[in-house]
C-alpha cells in the first residue's frame, strides 16, 4: 500500500501529469513576458482537400516536406551563364533567404491542424454575401487599381502590418512574425514587429470609443489567461490578405483574444471574431506563439517605401505608353 | 560659534536633508526597487520648433518681403496657426562644424522639402522626446519601453549589452543600464536621416547620444541627452528639459497614424488624371 | 482520425502553392502592380551600395555595357529583418561584389533615378546564392561563410 502511495505521488507530481503553473510578474500577475513568434504552414483556412481537423505525424511530415522543398531548391546554385527567367514562368518575387514563415504545421492541444480556424468545424470563414463580395472587389485590386494610393492595402501603404500581422486577430505572415510581450501593473503592451506597432492594453480600462486602425483594446485576467477585447476599427483595416489568407469584417467587428502561457515556450492564442454584418456565425481560431529568439528589430516601412511610389509611376508610365 | 548658531546649523541639515531624503523615497519604484518609470509623459517645450534659444516667428517657412521675412507662399494661408512660439531653448548654441553650419541655415531655408517630420517619417532620438504628443513608457524587471503617439513610433530599450547595431535605423539601437536611480540610455546605429527640431539641426550616422531620465518629483523627469557626432560638431553638447506627467484621463496615447495624411503630399502627382 | 492519403495532401499542397504563385506572389507588395512579367532581365554588375530598408531592401549595382558605358539599377529585394536575426549586417557584403540578378523590370522603365527590377534569382558571380540558407539542404556549415544564415 505504500509503495502505490508513492507511485500515485511521483506520478502526479510528474512534468507530464502535473498542470502548467505560469510564473508570475513582479506585479503578481501571470507572466507572458518576452518575444514569441506565431510563424507556422498551417493555413488559417483549412485547404479543400483536408476532411479533419487534424492529421496524423505521418500525414504531417509529407506535408511539411512538401511545403519546405522551396528552401532548398531556392538555394541551389544557378548557371552563371544560365538566361533571363522566361516570360513563361511563374513569377517568384523571393529568394528564400528573405523569407521566414516557419516549418511546421501547428500543434494545439496535441493535435496537428490542418487549419488556424478551430470554428467553424468546417475550418471556413462563415461569409455573409456581402463580405463576400467585398472581398472579391479588395482581392481584384491586387492585379488592379492603380489610380490612387488609397486603393492599394493597408500594408502596401505602410499604415499597418499586412495580412493582419498586427491583427487583431495577430495572423502569421511570410516573415517578421515576432512580438515583444511587456508587462506592467495595468498595461500588457505587444509590440508587433510589422509595422513597428505598439498595441497598448489597458487592463479593466473601458473602451476608448476613438476609431483606430489596430482597434482599441481593453484585458481583464481570467485565472492565468489575458483576455482582450477590441473595437472600434478604423474603417481601412476592413479588408487584409497575405499570400496564404484573406478576409473582410466591418469595422464594428469586436475581436476577442486569449492568452494562455501552457508551458516555459510556448502561449496558446486563441481569437474570436464576432461581426454578425460581415459573417454568419463568429468565427474562431487557435495559434501557438513559441518562444524566439529575438531581438525585434525595426521595421520603418513608410520611409522606404518606393513601392508605393513605383506602383503608381508604372501604371502612369503605361498609361502614357499606351496613348502615344 | 555660539551654541544656537550650531544649533541652527544642526535643524538646518536636518531640514534639508530630510526633505531630499523624502522626495527621493517618494518616487514611485518598482517591486525590485528600482525607479518607476511606467506613464504616460510629455514635455511642455517648444523644442521640436527650434532646440536653442529662440524669438517668436512668423512662419518656418520665409521669403524676403519689404522690411524683413514673410511667411513663404506655400504658408502664408495658416496666419498665426502657422507662427512659431518663442522658446528659452533647451540648449546653448550648437558647435557645428564650419560646413555644417552652412548646411544648418540650407536646410533651415528649405524646411517643408527637406524636414522629414513633414512627411511623418519615424523622428529619431532624441527629437521623439520633444515631440509636442505624449509618449509612455512600459516598464517591467525585464523591459523597458517606449510609445511615441507621434507616427506610432517605437523604442526598445535593451537592459543588456546587444553589441554594435547591426545595420542604421531611424530611432537607433538603445541600451539602458542604471546610474542609482537615474537610468542611461546609449543610442548607436543611428541613420543620418533624422533632424533634432523643425530648424534644420541635423546630424550623420555617426551619431551617438547619451540619455538620462531622472525624478525630480513623482510627476517630473528631468531629461538630459548628450549629442556627440565627430563628423558634423566640434564637439559634444548637452541638451535638458523637463517631462511632465500626464493624468487622469489624459494619461493614455491615442493613435496619430499621421502615414495616410502625407499621402498627397508625397504621391498626389502620380494620381490618374493628376493636373 | 481517419489518416489522409499522402497523395491527396500532396495534391492540396501542390494546388495550394500553385494558387499562391500565381496569385500574389510577393508579400508585402503585389507584384503585377510593381513589376513587369513581360520584361525578364539578367543584370551582372557591381554592388554600389545596399540600403538595408523596409519594406524591401534594395541593392544598387552598377551594369556595364557592351560599350562600356554604365547603368545603375536598383534590385528589391525582402525584408532585411529576416537576414539580420541570422546574423547579416550591413558589412556582410562589400561594394565592388560582382553578383548577377534575375528578375523582372519595373514597369516604371524611366530609370529615373536608376532602372528598377525585382531581384528574383541573387547569386554571386560564380552563381551561388548570395545568401545562403540553414534548413537541412546539407549546405556545408562550418561558420567561415559570413553569407551564411544562422538558424
Amino acid at each position: 500500500m505504500n509503495r502505490l502511495l508513492l507511485l500515485l505521488i511521483l506520478l502526479y507530481t510528474h512534468p507530464a501529469y502535473a498542470e502548467y503553473k505560469t510564473p508570475e510578474t513582479i506585479f503578481d500577475q501571470p507572466d507572458l513576458q518576452g518575444i514569441w513568434s506565431n510563424a507556422t504552414i498551417t493555413p488559417l483556412e483549412r485547404p479543400y482537400n483536408a476532411k479533419e481537423s487534424s492529421i496524423s505525424k505521418h500525414d504531417a511530415q509529407a506535408w511539411e516536406q512538401q511545403a519546405n522543398a522551396y528552401i532548398s531548391i531556392s538555394e541551389q546554385p544557378i548557371d552563371p551563364d544560365a538566361p533571363a527567367p522566361k516570360t513563361a514562368d511563374p513569377a517568384k518575387g523571393y529568394e528564400s533567404f528573405w523569407v521566414d514563415r516557419g516549418t511546421n504545421l501547428a500543434i494545439v492541444n496535441g493535435a496537428i491542424r490542418t487549419s488556424l480556424i478551430s470554428y467553424p468545424s468546417n475550418g471556413k470563414i462563415p461569409y455573409r454575401s456581402s463580405a463576400q463580395s467585398k472581398l472579391q472587389i479588395f482581392l481584384s485590386r491586387f492585379i488592379s487599381g492603380f489610380d490612387h494610393p488609397e486603393q492599394r492595402s493597408p500594408g502596401e501603404r505602410c499604415i499597418v502590418g499586412y495580412g493582419s500581422s498586427g491583427g487583431p486577430p495577430m495572423l502569421p505572415v511570410l516573415y517578421n512574425n515576432h512580438i515583444q510581450i511587456i508587462q506592467n501593473k495595468d498595461h500588457v503592451l505587444i509590440h508587433v514587429e510589422m509595422n513597428h506597432d505598439a498595441r497598448i492594453i489597458r487592463l479593466n480600462a473601458p473602451h476608448t470609443p476613438l476609431p483606430a486602425w489596430l482597434g482599441n483594446s481593453i484585458g481583464i485576467w481570467e485565472d492565468e489567461t489575458l483576455v482582450v477585447t477590441t473595437k472600434h476599427f478604423a474603417k481601412g483595416q476592413d479588408c487584409r490578405a497575405s499570400m496564404t489568407h484573406w478576409f473582410c469584417m466591418s469595422e464594428n467587428a469586436t475581436v476577442t483574444e486569449r492568452f494562455t502561457r501552457i508551458s516555459d515556450s510556448q502561449i496558446l492564442y486563441e481569437f474570436e471574431i464576432d461581426d454578425p454584418e460581415s459573417f454568419s456565425d463568429v468565427w474562431k481560431g487557435e495559434i501557438p506563439l513559441n518562444a524566439a529568439e529575438g531581438p525585434i528589430y525595426e521595421y520603418a516601412c513608410h520611409e522606404g517605401n518606393y513601392g508605393m511610389k513605383n506602383i503608381l509611376s508604372g501604371a502612369r508610365q503605361q498609361e502614357a505608353e499606351l496613348k502615344q | 560659534m555660539f551654541i544656537s548658531e550650531r544649533l541652527f546649523l544642526v535643524v538646518c541639515f536636518i531640514f534639508c536633508t530630510s526633505h531630499s531624503f523624502a522626495d527621493n523615497n517618494n518616487i514611485p519604484r518598482l517591486p525590485n526597487g528600482k525607479p518607476d518609470f511606467n506613464g504616460v509623459w510629455q514635455v511642455l517645450n517648444t523644442a521640436n520648433y527650434n532646440i536653442e534659444p529662440h524669438a517668436a516667428s512668423s512662419a518656418m517657412s520665409l521669403k524676403d518681403g519689404p522690411y524683413g521675412s514673410l511667411p513663404s507662399d506655400e504658408v502664408v494661408s495658416l496666419g498665426a496657426v502657422g507662427s512659431i512660439p518663442a522658446g528659452v531653448g533647451v540648449t546653448d548654441k550648437i558647435p557645428y562644424q564650419e560646413w555644417a553650419l552652412r548646411k544648418r541655415e540650407e536646410n533651415k531655408n528649405n524646411w517643408l522639402d527637406r524636414d522629414p517630420e513633414i512627411k511623418c517619417y519615424l523622428p529619431g532620438t532624441p527629437r521623439a522626446t520633444y515631440m509636442p504628443f505624449p509618449f509612455q513608457i512600459i516598464q517591467s524587471e525585464q523591459a523597458f519601453f517606449f510609445a511615441y503617439e507621434y507616427a506610432g513610433a517605437t523604442r526598445n530599450v535593451f537592459l543588456s549589452d546587444p553589441g554594435p547595431a547591426p545595420i542604421d535605423s531611424w530611432m537607433g539601437q538603445s541600451y539602458g543600464q542604471w546610474e542609482g536611480d537615474t537610468f542611461v540610455i546609449e543610442v548607436t546605429g543611428n541613420n543620418d536621416q533624422t533632424w533634432f527640431d523643425r530648424s534644420g539641426n541635423f546630424h550623420s550616422d555617426a551619431l551617438h547620444v547619451e540619455e538620462r531620465y531622472t525624478y525630480k518629483h513623482p510627476n517630473l523627469i528631468r531629461y538630459e541627452a548628450t549629442i556627440t557626432d565627430e563628423k558634423v560638431f566640434t564637439r559634444p553638447w548637452k541638451m535638458s528639459m523637463n517631462i511632465y506627467r500626464r493624468q487622469a484621463e489624459d494619461a493614455q496615447i491615442l493613435q496619430f497614424k499621421c502615414v495616410e495624411f502625407v499621402e498627397e503630399l508625397i504621391y498626389g502627382h502620380l494620381r490618374r488624371n493628376h493636373e | 482520425m481517419r489518416s489522409i492519403r499522402p497523395s491527396y495532401i500532396i495534391l492540396s499542397i501542390t494546388c495550394f502553392l500553385l494558387i499562391i504563385i500565381s496569385f500574389q506572389v510577393r508579400a508585402h507588395h503585389a507584384f503585377a502592380a510593381e513589376f513587369d512579367a513581360n520584361s525578364p532581365v539578367k543584370l551582372s554588375g557591381k554592388v554600389i551600395k545596399i540600403e538595408w530598408i523596409n519594406p524591401h531592401a534594395w541593392i544598387h549595382i552598377e551594369v556595364a555595357d557592351e560599350s562600356g558605358s554604365s547603368q545603375i539599377w536598383m534590385i528589391e529585394g525582402g525584408t532585411p529583418n529576416t537576414l539580420i536575426r541570422s546574423g547579416i549586417n550591413k558589412n556582410s557584403i562589400k561594394p565592388g561584389t560582382e553578383i548577377i540578378v534575375r528578375g523582372f523590370q519595373a514597369k516604371d522603365k524611366t530609370c529615373k533615378p536608376a532602372c528598377k527590377a525585382n531581384g528574383r534569382d541573387i547569386t554571386l558571380s560564380n552563381g551561388e546564392k548570395l545568401f545562403m540558407g540553414s534548413s537541412g539542404t546539407g549546405a556545408p556549415r562550418d561558420g567561415t561563410d559570413p553569407r551564411e544564415l544562422k538558424r
